[in-house]
């Protein structure tokens, strides 16, 4: 096979100019890009876009959403929703917010779509559209999807915008922009993405550099300010570890773009054998087509994805657990590192063009084209219909919202304590679906703390909580007879729990006052005074 | 030759598609793919 370099390419200029491509046509491509990411969008989420919200593992929106310190990364663990949850609920003041959770879902196939179909230089434009779907429509979007990890993912949808502003120099902080917003995980894996494509463009690299570390400001300072906040549990290295979810094992999982930790987050029906093999063969013809192809960021891209799938195979070994545990305890921030299958991103969009190189060979045949665009579908076919129904939309209980305004109305002091005390909830009212409890954004008010767990179980390991105030309040629960208001708590929300548990916090609650009482909720409120909570919980 | 390339591809994918297809319409999509632990929830 001769080396394939696209017939419209220019070297040593940017990937999609006038110099290639006509303004006409790249507005067309920008359009029909668009499109079929959108559609791609509503195909992917199904019934997530109904009313109501999508409450699944980390993606957690609510109704009116309020600013507290939870919001600005002031209280609670490691600054993750930092500055994500503020945008959310700066846009929710002038939008519901149910409407911002869709935007933002469908904006990830859309900006992800078109940014990867631009990346490609061709004057056709079918090889572009092979690009774009390939790029929204792999295992990687899949997982994260599933993980609920909507930031991550807006993220990646901007990388290819990265890796066409970091090579011509313009336009660099729109850009990144994306991942701004997103935060700590998706800013790594776009400066891990960005700074191999710059140094081949030095002139750029201090614009480039001072954009990345620019955006990183509103977690970094939030680190800074609360550096117990950021200390992170070696055990979450083996928790968070990339795992086998085809019969290849973890390295050809994650060179299938999966590998995802979690078993709930990988998509129905992914385990057969033919899925496995097509997965990893589009992979690996879309990398080599990419590698052989003449595109002028391919050296540094190229270095990028070698590199994300380095970090990600670390974790596979024992050594190289034992290397990131011992990072994470030199210093909480390493701890990025831990659920590393997040930096297969780049190689998604190494495959994403590679693809569209193929596409490009035969680009005068529409046919082929079009039958190459529905790969990506026909070998993950169950992203479709909300990932196969495991993406819905539900209403909150009206208890909660009774609960919120009496809460809100309140003006006495005294913080919010959300039992049972674990991270995770599988509400009735949510179709059971697994989900980070919503309690912690849905209950905010100014001035009132609403405490709930972040430690996470994986399947026998516990990995611990992140938050001196969960802690204090870990050892306050373990006693028989927890004094809650001597812990600084006003009120007490149950929101789950087993008949076992509801009866022994009935027996902790006996002087509290229950003002709502309903089947998915109770809320108790302690009258008389409360205790201050100690300086060094309060951080 | 591209055309080969590109017509195995394109098979691969269809089988691919009738797999899970099958799989999903057969096991209710129930399976526990290799390998991978689980949140533990409990009974909340």
């Amino acid at each position: 096979m001769p080396p394939t370099a696209p017939n419209t390419a220019e070297p040593a200029g940017m990937p999609h100019t006038a110099q290639n491509t006509a303004p006409n046509a790249d507005t067309r491509a920008r359009l029909a890009a668009a499109l079929l990411g959108l559609a791609l969008g509503c195909l992917a989420l199904g019934p997530a876009l109904g009313p109501g919200f999508t409450l699944l593992q980390d993606m957690v929106f609510v109704p009116d959403p309020a600013f507290s310190r939870f919001t600005f990364g002031l209280a609670g663990g490691a600054a993750r929703v930092v500055p994500s949850d503020a945008v959310v609920t700066a846009l929710a003041q002038v939008l519901p917010a149910e409407l911002v959770q869709k935007l933002i879902l469908l904006a990830i196939f859309v900006l992800g779509c078109t940014g990867a179909a631009l990346l490609l230089p061709s004057r056709s434009m079918g090889p572009r559209l092979v690009a774009g779907a390939f790029y929204v429509w792999n295992p990687y979007v899949a997982e994260r999807l599933l993980m609920g990890q909507w930031a991550l993912l807006l993220g990646y949808a901007g990388l290819p915008w990265v890796v066409r502003a970091v090579w011509s120099g313009r336009r660099v902080a729109a850009a990144v922009l994306p991942a701004a917003v997103s935060g700590f995980a998706a800013m790594t894996v776009t400066a891990i993405t960005a700074l191999p494509v710059v140094a081949a463009r030095r002139r750029f690299a201090v614009r480039v550099v001072a954009v990345l570390v620019g955006f990183s400001l509103p977690w970094l300072v939030v680190t800074a300010l609360r550096p117990r906040g950021i200390a992170g549990d070696p055990v979450g290295v083996d928790a968070f570890a990339a795992r086998a979810d085809t019969p290849f094992g973890a390295v050809g999982s994650l060179l299938s773009l999966g590998g995802i930790w979690n078993a709930h987050a990988v998509p129905t029906g992914y385990e057969t054998v033919a899925g496995a093999v097509a997965r990893l063969v589009l992979t690996l013809v879309g990398a080599g087509f990419f590698l052989r192809g003449g595109l002028p960021y391919r050296r540094g891209l190229g270095v990028a994805a070698a590199v994300g799938v380095g970090v990600a195979c670390v974790g596979v070994s024992e050594p190289g657990r034992q290397a990131f545990r011992g990072a994470v305890e030199v210093w909480g921030g390493f701890a990025v590192f831990r659920d590393a299958q997040q930096f297969v991103a780049p190689l998604a969009l190494v495959v994403a063009l590679g693809l569209g190189l193929l596409a490009e060979r035969v680009a005068h045949d529409r046919v082929w084209v079009g039958a190459l665009a529905l790969v990506p579908v026909a070998v993950l076919p169950t992203l479709a219909w909300g990932a196969f129904g495991r993406l819905g939309a539900v209403p909150y209980p009206a208890s909660w919202t009774a609960a919120r305004e009496v809460i809100r109305a309140d003006r006495a002091p005294g913080d919010v304590l959300v039992l049972p005390f674990e991270s995770y909830r599988q509400f009735a009212w949510n179709g059971g679906r697994a989900v980070l409890d919503p309690a912690q954004r849905f209950f905010a008010v100014p001035g009132r703390r609403v405490v709930s767990n972040d430690v996470v179980r994986v399947g026998n390991l516990v990995v611990a909580s992140e938050d001196p105030r969960a802690q204090a309040v870990e050892r306050v629960l373990e006693g028989s007879s927890p004094d809650l208001p001597a812990a600084g708590f006003r009120y007490v929300l149950v929101d789950a729990g087993t008949a076992e548990e509801r009866q022994r916090f009935g027996g902790w609650l006996g002087r509290a006052k229950v003002l709502v009482d309903a089947d998915d909720l109770r809320l108790y409120r302690f009258d008389g005074p409360v205790a201050p909570v100690p300086a060094e919980q309060a951080r | 030759m591209f055309k080969i390339l590109l017509a195995a591809l394109i098979g691969v994918a269809v089988a691919a598609l009738v797999a899970t297809v099958t799989t999903v319409s057969l096991t209710g999509a129930t399976a526990t793919p290799v390998n991978q632990p689980l949140y533990n929830y409990g009974e909340r």
